[in-house]
């Protein structure tokens, strides 16, 4: 019976080829962008924070240096795989907290009676219309500029987002049948939200994780650009491209490699949400095929 | 009409209100002592105390931030701690660049966005439009100042038709001044575009199911055409909607791209003063961007009652669904 | 005038309608019954291309011998409107929120005949009155949404006449409205049908409605056509089942002199719910719904003749007492 049903299943190869598009390559590039973060934890081509004065601004493919390096003689493939831990850090651990503080406040005020839910509600609103860049440059001003600036300006952005978008598909399940029958069983209203609520908008969090954790690598990115971010020597692809203006006319691709880092792993973040959102959404999926 | 104006007026001048409190709450509740954080931890006591007394920051809290908005309406926000210059007199003097970068990007973003998203829409199930989808879903992947230094890299330093950066008035040199404007507006423009694209493309697919599209092609209009004579308003009505939620996005990208071109913009003083911890400054600052966020919402919602018969009938701003 | 063979239409890989043969002879009134989720709104669309976007159609619908399926939408866009006028179930859906009245009505007539301005504003008040909308110079250069439900129809209906179309297709027309105006649209629909010698395919769930407008009826279940033929006899004298617990389930639609028979099951309900798209049992549809199956519904049921157009699909017809048929074809 067994054997049967493993022997009538299609090889995994091409059960993931059906899968849709998007989230196939979106999940390569998050795939290799996590290799290549991880990666750089135990191995470098070269250290990347060295400086080697003999080797100041080779170009790519020059000897032992596959990207070239920067106007210190650091390797610049190094760098970059240095840079990808630092988005990794900085972007897993402010959409983590975002999500997990943001969706327990989108419970939480879904929960309440009608006079806390409205007052949260309106507090939640007025933080998703107040512009992000705006808090993470108060913030940055009292903190000062690095790494910990950044992290504590992403959260702080994204919380009333993940808590708008808790609320709405929170309340919808609150008022299903079998929610109520769970109280009537005599549950606490944190159980309900804890047991029955969580794992039906657990797939819409992580979909907005995967889209949040791509605008966060935008946001390291912009930060560490202007200088309010990482902070050298700590390598950021933000700072990466800082550094690669003044050089723009001598040594463009210093400008390009990093550039090409952003994109490629945002993009793959935005397609994996958006491929998650098609097989974790079947009613989404079938409107979008009706039309 | 005239109810619904006078109702968007006086949300805009709430908004504000609420807004210069939370600056001004977040500044003082996270940052804690003001005169410390300008100073420094280094600072001696006696330099603290000299500040402290220099800003009023021995008042109390409402007393400072009411003579701080009312600075704001008589052109007295202090001066600068370390570059000593007037703080209202050059926000003035910097809120030009500003302006012209982020209204020229969404004079771009807008019409272009409606296009490129009603065609993809229409090509849904062909390579064009998917080219489209594509093509807008790495623009949202650029990064406005990377976008910027490829089109100095490009268009100012390899084919030299543009400055690389810098600003000139208008009302010296209109052709240099548009000229100097075209790269920054290009780079900001693109992912603002890109996104709105991909709106307008969900909310032309949505109005491709409306009832009236099926209408329009029982009077014989072809699906394109349906869509081309009926779609594209009404998609643009949720487009208004989404537009507002993303000017915090354009300010953020206009503080971005004003750093890249060397713009003397609100956002250039604006990382500077941050880097400066000119407290003060970013205070006003902040305050001057939520301004001109709210007013280009006012605008939104204006054009949302020109575009919406339903709007203009109903006594506010409450759609008709 | 209109010939529909073989006409089959599939979402993926499930057929969902799959009409072997329905006539509709020029100005004649057609009325398609059945529940709702059976088909008939596909049937209807799919005759001029409306179908949705993600539905397939195969066979032959053909429009005084110009056949419609695999026509390009540009070849059909000629046709709607100008040979075959459309409305639709949701007036307040139907109309495009944004425009004013007049220029939507001006609209369906500037697609086909290319008229100055004058000339096209006078048929724009005309058609406005021939749908008896009082004050048509104001309505014009109004909003939908400051239109009621009714006038909201009427616009659509003169939208759908304004080229003198040969047919009009009416899906679930009066369905959104309150009862009262339901009549007045109806009324008005009898009409134009008669003056114009227009042709009208009238969809609805309501028998009621149906059997009002009607000259022939055809009943849908399960994206099939069941039973088809002139309206008194499929609706006294049914012969399939489904068609007999239609009737059965909406009281009032007998006349008196038949109420006698009718009157014990008046209010019976058809047991379950029309199933799922993939769900429907192999053989005739209505099995597992049916009272009175027999081995025979496993199989696929074939078309019956009961004479004079009436035509049926049920292995286990109702059997009709030879003396009331004589009545009714001597009465009709």
């Amino acid at each position: 019976m067994l054997d049967e049903r493993a022997r009538s299943r299609p090889p995994v190869w091409r059960r993931v080829l059906r899968l849709p598009l998007p989230l196939i390559i979106g999940g390569a590039l998050v795939g290799s962008f996590l290799f290549i973060a991880l990666l750089s934890y135990v191995w470098t081509p070269h250290d990347p924070l060295k400086l080697v004065v003999a080797d100041r601004l080779l170009p790519p493919g020059s000897d032992r240096y596959v990207f070239g390096t920067d106007k210190f003689g650091r390797d610049v493939l190094s760098q970059l795989m240095a840079g990808a831990r630092n988005s990794l850090y900085v972007s897993l651990l402010s959409t983590f907290v975002a999500i997990v503080v943001g969706a327990l406040l989108g419970l939480l005020t879904a929960g309440a009676g009608p006079f806390w839910r409205n007052v949260l509600s309106r507090l939640i609103d007025v933080g998703v219309a107040l512009p992000g860049i705006l808090i993470a440059l108060v913030l940055a001003t009292s903190t000062g500029p690095g790494n910990q600036a950044a992290i504590v300006a992403i959260t702080f952005w994204f919380i009333p987002i993940a808590a708008r978008v808790t609320i709405g598909p929170a309340r919808q399940i609150l008022a299903l049948d079998y929610v109520e029958a769970a109280y009537a069983y005599g549950r606490t209203k944190w159980y309900v939200l804890l047991h029955h609520v969580t794992p039906n908008i657990a797939p819409l969090l992580i979909v907005l994780g995967s889209v949040m954790f791509a605008a966060a690598i935008l946001i390291e990115a912009a930060l560490a650009f202007l200088g309010i971010g990482a902070q050298p020597p700590t390598a950021s692809w933000g700072r990466l491209l800082q550094e690669s203006q003044p050089l723009l006319e001598a040594a463009p691709t210093l400008m390009f490699f990093p550039g090409v880092a952003i994109v490629l792993t945002v993009l793959g973040f935005n397609l994996l949400g958006d491929g998650l959102r098609t097989i974790l959404d079947p009613q989404q999926a079938s409107r979008s095929g009706l039309i | 009409m005239a109810r619904v104006i006078t109702r968007s007026v006086l949300s805009l001048v709430l908004a504000a209100f609420v807004g210069s409190m939370i600056v001004f709450g977040l500044l003082r509740s996270i940052g804690g002592n003001v005169a410390h954080v300008i100073l420094g931890q280094y600072a001696t006591p006696g330099a603290l105390e000299a500040l402290q007394e220099e800003l009023g920051l021995n008042a109390p809290w409402y007393v400072q931030y009411f003579s701080w908005l009312g600075g704001v309406f008589t052109g007295d926000l202090g001066t600068s701690y370390s570059a000593r210059f007037d703080i209202f007199d050059e926000i003035l003097r910097r809120l030009g660049p500003t302006t012209l970068l982020a209204f020229g990007s969404l004079l771009i973003s807008i019409p272009a966005a409606l296009a490129l998203g009603t065609y993809s829409a229409i090509q849904v199930k062909k390579l064009r439009g998917g080219v489209i989808d594509v093509a807008s879903q790495i623009g949202i992947a650029i990064p406005a100042f990377w976008a910027g230094l490829i089109m100095v890299l490009v268009f100012g330093i390899r084919l030299g038709w543009f400055p690389t950066g810098g600003y000139i008035s208008p009302f010296e040199d209109l052709v240099e001044a548009v000229k100097g404007l075209v790269l920054p507006t290009l780079a900001l423009s693109l992912g603002i575009t890109s996104v709105l694209t991909r709106y307008v493309r969900s909310a032309m697919l949505d109005v491709m199911g409306e009832d009236f599209i099926r209408t329009a092609m029982a009077k014989g209009r072809t699906r394109r055409g349906a869509a081309r004579v009926h779609g594209v308003r009404n998609a643009s009505v949720s487009l208004v909607t989404v537009g507002t939620l993303q000017l915090g996005a354009l300010m953020a990208g206009t503080v971005v791209i004003e750093n890249v071109f060397v713009i003397p913009g609100i956002g250039r003083l604006l990382v500077t003063s941050v880097l400066g911890r000119e407290v003060i400054v970013v205070q006003s600052l902040i305050l001057v961007i939520l301004l001109m966020i709210l007013v280009m919402n006012f605008l939104m919602d204006i054009a949302y009652v020109l575009i919406d018969p339903r709007i203009r009938d109903s006594q506010g701003g409450k759609a008709v669904a | 005038m209109l010939e529909i063979r073989d006409l089959d239409v599939a979402i993926g890989r499930h057929t969902i309608v799959s009409v072997e043969r329905l006539d509709i002879p020029a100005g004649t009134r057609l009325g398609i019954v059945g529940e709702s989720g059976s088909g008939k709104t596909m049937t209807a669309m799919s005759i001029v291309g409306l179908q949705p976007n993600t539905a397939v159609v195969s066979g032959s619908v053909r429009f005084n011998d110009r056949e419609l399926v695999g026509l390009s939408d540009r070849r059909l866009a000629e046709v709607r409107g100008r040979d075959i006028g459309v409305i639709f179930q949701d007036p307040a859906k139907a109309l495009n929120p944004m425009m004013r009245v007049g220029r939507q009505v001006a609209e369906a007539i500037r697609l086909h005949m290319d008229l100055p301005r004058d000339r096209l504003r006078a048929r724009v008040l005309q058609l406005l009155t021939q749908v008896h909308l009082p004050d048509a110079r104001s309505l014009m250069r109004r909003y939908p949404h400051q239109l009621s439900g009714g006038q909201q129809q009427r616009v659509l209906i003169a939208i759908a006449i304004a080229c003198d179309p040969k047919l009009l297709i009416a899906d679930e027309p009066t369905t959104a409205l309150d009862v009262t105006v339901q009549s007045g649209i109806l009324s008005l629909l009898r009409e134009l049908s008669v003056e114009r010698k227009m042709g009208l395919l009238f969809v609805s769930h309501d028998l009621g409605v149906i059997q009002t407008i009607s000259e022939v009826i055809g009943v849908v279940y399960g994206g099939q056509l069941v039973e088809l033929g002139p309206a008194r006899r499929v609706i006294r004298q049914a012969r399939h089942r489904y068609t007999q617990a239609l009737v059965s389930a909406n009281p009032g639609i007998a006349d008196d002199e038949h109420l006698g028979e009718i009157v014990g099951r008046q209010l019976d309900v058809i047991p379950g719910s029309v199933p799922a798209l993939d769900r429907f049992p192999s053989g005739c549809r209505f099995r597992g719904r049916c009272s009175a199956e027999i081995a025979s519904c496993a199989q696929p049921p074939e078309i019956s003749v009961a004479g004079d157009g009436h035509i049926f699909k049920c292995w286990n017809p109702i059997e009709v007492v030879a003396g009331s048929e004589g009545d009714l074809d001597a009465a009709s």
